[in-house]
């Protein structure tokens, strides 16, 4: 793979570590779903409910200080801190190289595959802990992607069956020369990688892949087939890397 | 720069917000198999969950070889040493809870029953009472457990006459009859298969008469630091792991001498008035007091390890246990929430009368509980 295509998959770890540190943190959920049973019924200790601590840790029920009260005033009731439960999990190594190979229809027992996965393996998450995903593991998802991307590509049956229609043999000036061709072939990869129809903001993604295709053609030569492969190649890693695919 | 941001608006945007039924059908396919279901099966899935039946579409999932290849594999490879990592070889005790749950046999089964699993790949070695080859193969060369595993008879293949399930399977051997005083496989399997460590259960009232010539009754000279502290895990462990006085681990294989007590039960010898090991009896001084909320079922003492494996997978800790790991394993995160802590328990019933330890009905009803919003 060029280089175009290696600070593609650098910086699409960087990505995904941000996006799934901010998941891990932010929400507090307030529904049905929540631990907090004992104060539910005082405004007062629903008025001074802090931020969502670290999630899924268990409830905090903080005694307010003895102090305040008068002596004949019942002390409020403890301010139970809800804790926010995280409702998504992060694939291991196994299910990763299992999920990849599905959806590029590469088998895993495949030399360069497996070769790769054996380097890599242990950089791969271990198990399906959000919490415990580390921006080194998205580096080795990209790089593993890009190895199915790579043999992918290279497969004249296998990329037919991913992305039908387009002529790997020619140049970007016939098979991607507007954005009704790339469109076509972002649908594709995104159907085959992220499911058909699955998940929200499919449009808003599907406008983005479209940007980061257009920054992999500019300044390169749009008369070479090699840049329509290539460009492929980048589509393929970045959309196999992502999220929608390694998160469960 | 222009590439890093599109990148990164990229993964921000990546569709994880589930919500209607394809979405959860595609997540439930991804938690159960580890990867995302064709087509096909994600439309059977979604008409399924749409019409109310969410187990029926889980039901469907568990189809997959992947759900015993990659994900039971690696759930249950934790349990097979004591740094209850996944990064170790496939083995026999592996293979055997996989063919357990695959047979739809009785899960408590899975701590005294005289089962093994084999592979009936022609191509990989033979299983060997010395080696793990016949399993590394598997791994190696992605044959399928799910598709090929039969079932044999344990005590046949291993010669073992006191065979309990994985307990007595290699790997467990390997892992927790290794050096030391079999310690290590009462403390583990307390952990794996009833969610308890000794110092949940630490209980100094139990009389010391169990506890062996090994553990010291005055360490750093205090005696005190005996009486409030080692006595309470040791006294009823010890008079527990009796049951194992005859397994030992020599290096290559497990061994089982009956009516010889293992020379490394007794061979620390640090208070002489201690209790000697001389048979494979076990009693079990935590059954009475507080470690009651164990549920324990049955008599409360027995000979050699297949009788306390079956006393173990009796309890209602045990059912519990399991419920709560495949609660963890199908939704990635401990039950928290009142709701999913009731369903939890009620399943856990429901695991030992209704289901009559059915893994596979567990799982599948658990893994409807998280769904996604």
């Amino acid at each position: 793979m060029n280089a175009k295509a290696r600070i593609l998959a650098t910086v699409a770890s960087l990505g995904f570590m941000l996006f799934s540190f901010n998941h891990c943190v932010l929400e507090k959920k307030t529904n049905s779903k929540s631990t907090a049973t004992t104060s539910s019924s005082s405004p007062v200790a629903q008025d001074n409910q802090p931020a969502a601590p670290v999630a899924t840790a268990p409830p905090v029920v903080v005694t307010p200080a003895p102090t305040a009260p008068p002596m004949n005033t019942p002390a409020p009731p403890p301010v139970v801190i809800q804790s926010a439960e995280i409702d998504i999990g992060v694939k291991n190594f196994e299910e990763i190289n299992e999920t990849m190979s599905v959806v590029t229809g590469i088998s895993a027992g495949t030399n360069a595959i497996n070769n790769t996965f054996r380097e890599l393996e242990v950089q791969l998450p271990t198990d399906n802990s959000i919490k415990s995903f580390l921006s080194s593991n998205q580096v080795a998802i990209t790089k593993l992607a890009a190895e199915y991307c790579d043999q992918l590509v290279n497969s004249g049956t296998l990329r037919a069956a991913v992305w039908p229609g387009l002529n790997f043999g020619n140049s970007p000036n016939q098979v991607l020369a507007n954005n009704t061709q790339k469109t076509l072939v972002i649908n594709q990869t995104l159907d085959k990688f992220w499911g058909p129809n699955v998940g929200g903001n499919r449009t808003t993604s599907q406008l983005e892949m479209l940007s980061l295709m257009n920054d992999l053609l500019n300044g390169e030569n749009l008369g070479s087939a090699t840049t329509t492969q290539v460009t492929m190649k980048g589509v393929c890693t970045a959309a196999l890397a992502s999220a929608q695919v390694t998160l469960m | 720069m222009r590439i890093c941001r599109y990148l990164l608006l990229i993964f921000f945007l990546s569709p994880l917000s589930f919500a209607g039924p394809r979405e959860q059908a595609y997540r439930l396919h991804n938690r159960l198999t580890g990867v995302p279901p064709s087509t096909v099966v994600l439309a059977q899935m979604e008409n399924l969950i749409q019409n109310g039946q969410a187990q029926a579409a889980a039901d469907i999932a568990m189809q997959n070889p992947r759900f015993y290849d990659v994900v039971i594999k690696n759930w249950v490879k934790d349990w097979t040493n004591e740094e209850q990592t996944n990064r170790v070889p496939l083995n026999d005790y592996v293979a055997t809870v996989i063919g357990i749950i695959r047979d739809n046999r009785p899960f408590d089964r899975v701590l005294y029953g005289d089962y093994l699993y084999v592979s009936s790949d022609n191509n990989a070695p033979a299983y060997d009472n010395a080696n793990n080859d016949h399993y590394e193969y598997l791994e190696d060369n992605r044959v399928s457990l799910a598709q090929t595993l039969q079932e044999v008879v344990q005590s046949q293949v291993t010669g073992v006459a006191d065979t309990a399930g994985v307990i007595t399977t290699r790997a467990s051997a390997k892992s927790f009859f290794d050096a030391g005083t079999n310690r290590a496989m009462t403390r583990f399997t307390f952990m794996n298969f009833l969610c308890k460590d000794f110092e949940a259960l630490h209980d100094i009232t139990v009389p010391d008469g169990y506890v062996r010539r090994d553990v010291d009754r005055a360490p750093g000279g205090d005696s005190r630091q005996y009486k409030n502290k080692c006595v309470g895990c040791h006294a009823g462990q010890d008079s527990l792991g009796g049951a194992f006085a005859y397994f030992d681990w020599d290096g290559t294989q497990i061994t089982h001498n009956v009516n010889q007590v293992s020379p490394k039960i007794n061979a620390n010898v640090l208070f002489t008035d201690g209790n000697v090991v001389t048979d494979d009896s076990w009693l079990n001084l935590w059954a009475t007091g507080q470690n009651s909320v164990v549920g324990w079922r049955g008599t409360a003492s027995g000979t050699g390890a297949r009788s306390l494996g079956r006393y173990l997978a009796r309890s209602q800790a045990f059912s519990q246990c399991m419920a709560e790991k495949v609660f963890k394993l199908v939704c990635v995160k401990e039950p928290q929430s009142a709701s999913d802590i009731a369903a939890v328990q009620s399943y856990a019933g429901e695991f030992e009368q209704n289901d009559l330890y059915n893994m596979k009905n567990l799982i599948s009803k658990t893994s409807t509980l998280c769904l996604g919003e």
